[in-house]
């Protein structure tokens, strides 16, 4: 027993001891020198598009780069958050991994874990000018930039046609609208707006949109940065609103037990007639052959928001560990990832891209009508969850959550999120 | 061997292996995680002590206090209805029917499930639209019944509970099962001879004779209750609106979902207070001796 220990001492202190030899070598991979990266990332689905996209990359910059060995450290979105969270505070966190901008970083940051990019951006090696204008807002903290784009997002209704043509429907323009379709569908035993609020998130799309159209874009973001209170009539409204939608029906009574897998079957199989959430399935859906119609969530008559407004934006990013042992290469390679993944998921049409796209694919419809939609809009908000702090957007997914149970009344939802403030 | 026993020094050596175990895994991570409930802390960085604060904060918590009722209504459950029925199979797996075997091996399948499996299965059972449950139901002619199980507050912890019982009623079985067999056949020769056959035997003898495991199986059910994360993360993973909310499920939230590390090992420190603390209560409640054979 006690030999067995400490056999095991033994071994713990030689990993030890490698760690520090390891540190004094050079640390750009120019150098032919063997230097090993670990790269953190999500794109485990092989039937996504953004996961073809992704190894395509990964690929080329393997090929380009012989001499440095990537080692993967992939999970699932939920598995990978917690996964990420841990291996941060242990201080073993993969040299490049990606993250989420906005409230969900913020620790991360204050506690050194991620290198600051803002010399990099001096020297060239991250030029901001190949990038959308704009596209890195959410990944700046004390106006130094944090981390890189990996994809952005628009909020689309996506509306199965099929399913209109049957029920002779059209694609709602008006809350009013979409009151009168809801109601032709539930008569017929279609679900009208399928959400899988099991997963709290799906939730957070149509109160994200409500506030847009009754605030405003301008007056969301600055209340999701932390200036003021909850307690705004636009807060209000957006509430009951939804606890409006909920009660007409404009969901399955049965939200809050599905996944949001399950309620994207429930899209793909006819059962429900549209899907409201970001633009990442829409490139899947086209390649199973459905016939859709891709609109903005209706405008509200009478509002005083934002009626073209889009939730959307760049969340997600890819961020270098400020403790990697190789952090020049580490950054070259998240700068080639963001990049090239921008380009190749935006070729097939899994993502919007995020770098200024110079290739000459030809685009499919439904990436111009996307473009077409954006060229339109009033203006970009991402979901609440990603721009607030931990404990708000938790306190506000359990509530959202609460609305589609019928168990949650605005007054309780604004106390709940006043305090947290 | 009572020489063995006499010599202080010998018990202290072959112990100590055991100690370096116990110690080194148990009391110094129970101990890590009684300082950092001491602290403000995102789980990165730097914390700040606030000493007894978080406790403070806990018991204050409304959500905290029902998920310790979940927790208590779990295991009380769980005990009144999963114990008895295992007996109750152990009892009858004991009394010589045929395919007793194979009987064991089906009864113990759920219990060699992975968590996981167990809560995949019992969510698309539950299903609204699909699921064997409401289907049932509507095949029954008891429409009616029909709920949406486990996105309904009212109805989502009982199902819960319900599963919960299911995977681990073949453990219990299997203990009691052994325990049973493990009586000597002359009590039942003689008991026969005085005229206590069959269910008289059970109550009589059977039951008296397996206090000791039923007392183990009960601490059991109680502690693995009162610490149960795995299904409930699974099938509603605290929802909705935390109505299946267990004190597990509230640490896991806090350290990994709202970065609260310091406030989730006040948790996890509670939890492990609780389970000791009624582990003792009930190896005193019910005294039994050791029986010789």
């Amino acid at each position: 027993m006690a030999a067995v220990l400490a056999v095991s001492l033994a071994a713990c202190g030689s990993t030890g001891e490698s760690k520090t030899e390891s540190k004094g070598e050079e640390n750009t991979s120019d150098v032919g020198e063997q230097i090993e990266l670990t790269l953190g990332h999500i794109y485990v689905d092989a039937s996504n598009g953004q996961t073809v996209a992704w190894e395509k990359a990964l690929n080329e910059y393997k090929e380009a780069h012989p001499n440095v060995t990537i080692k993967e450290d992939k999970a699932d979105n939920d598995a990978y958050k917690t996964k990420l969270k841990t291996t941060l505070a242990a201080g073993s966190a993969p040299d490049v991994f990606c993250s989420w901008g906005g409230g969900f970083s913020t620790s991360f940051v204050d506690a050194g874990m991620v290198e600051n990019l803002d010399s990099y951006v001096e020297s060239g090696v991250i030029n901001m000018d190949e990038m959308l204008p704009n596209i890195c807002n959410n990944f700046y903290y004390d106006d130094s930039l944090y981390g890189l784009p990996l994809d952005s997002f628009l909020g689309v209704l996506v509306c199965n046609q099929e399913v209109f043509d049957e029920y002779e429907v059209e694609a709602p323009e008006t809350l009013e609208d979409l009151y009168e379709i809801s109601d032709v569908f539930n008569a017929n035993g279609i679900v009208p707006i399928a959400m899988g609020e099991k997963d709290k998130w799906p939730g957070l799309f149509p109160f994200g949109i409500l506030a847009l159209r009754y605030g405003g874009v301008d007056e969301t973001t600055a209340l999701l940065n932390g200036e003021g209170k909850f307690d705004q009539e636009y807060v209000r409204k957006s509430a009951e609103t939804l606890i409006e939608m909920v009660d007409k029906g404009v969901f399955s009574d049965s939200s809050v037990a599905l996944t949001n897998d399950e309620a994207l079957n429930e899209f793909q199989q006819g059962r429900a007639a549209m899907y409201y959430s970001g633009t990442w399935q829409v490139g899947d859906f086209i390649g199973e052959g459905m016939n859709l119609t891709l609109v903005n969530f209706p405008s509200i008559e009478g509002a005083s928001g934002d009626q073209n407004a889009y939730i959307g934006g760049a969340s997600a990013t890819l961020m270098v560990s400020a403790k990697s042992e190789n952090v020049e290469a580490a950054v070259e390679l998240a700068v080639f990832m963001s990049q090239k993944f921008s380009d190749y998921a935006y070729e097939t049409g899994a993502i919007l891209p995020t770098w200024i796209y110079e290739g000459d694919a030809e685009l499919q419809d439904f990436q111009v009508r996307l473009g077409e939609l954006m060229e339109g809009a009033d203006g970009f908000c991402l979901a609440w969850n990603t721009l607030l702090d931990a404990e708000a957007a938790s306190v506000h997914e359990n509530c959202t959550q609460g609305f589609y149970a019928k168990q949650m009344t605005v007054d309780e939802y604004i106390k709940a999120m006043d305090a947290t403030r | 061997m009572n020489r063995f026993m006499g010599n202080k020094k010998a018990i202290a050596v072959f112990i100590l292996p055991s100690l370096f175990l116990f110690g080194g895994l148990l009391l110094v991570s129970i101990g890590f995680s009684v300082y950092y409930s001491t602290l403000e802390w995102s789980g990165i960085g730097e914390g700040t002590f606030i000493g007894a604060q978080n406790y403070f904060e806990m018991l204050q918590d409304v959500i905290f206090q029902k998920s310790v009722k979940n927790s208590m209504l779990l295991a009380v459950l769980t005990l009144l209805l999963q114990l008895p029925f295992a007996l109750f199979l152990a009892l009858i797996l004991t009394s010589g029917i045929k395919g007793e075997g194979i009987f064991r091996t089906i009864y113990f399948i759920p219990v060699t499930l992975s968590t996981v499996v167990v809560g995949q299965l019992w969510m698309k059972i539950y299903n609204p639209n699909y699921g064997v449950l409401n289907s049932f139901l509507q095949s029954a002619g008891l429409e009616s019944l029909t709920h949406n199980w486990l996105g309904d507050v009212d109805t989502a912890l009982y199902c819960v509970i319900a599963a919960n019982i299911w995977q681990y009623i073949g453990y219990h079985m299997l203990l009691l099962y052994a325990a049973i067999k493990s009586i000597p056949q002359d009590i039942y020769e003689s008991a026969q001879i005085d005229g206590a056959t069959g269910v008289k035997a059970a109550m009589r003898i059977t039951i008296p004779l397996i206090l000791p495991t039923l007392k183990t199986c009960a601490i059991f059910v109680i502690t693995g209750c009162l610490k149960a994360f795995d299904l409930i993360y699974v099938l509603t993973n605290g929802g909705p609106v935390n109505a299946t909310e267990v004190p597990s499920s509230m640490m896991f939230n806090s350290i990994f979902v709202i970065n609260r590390y310091g406030y989730g090992s006040a948790m996890a420190i509670f939890i492990v207070a609780e389970c000791v603390i009624i582990a003792f209560a009930l190896q005193k409640m019910i005294r039994t001796r050791q029986v010789e054979y």
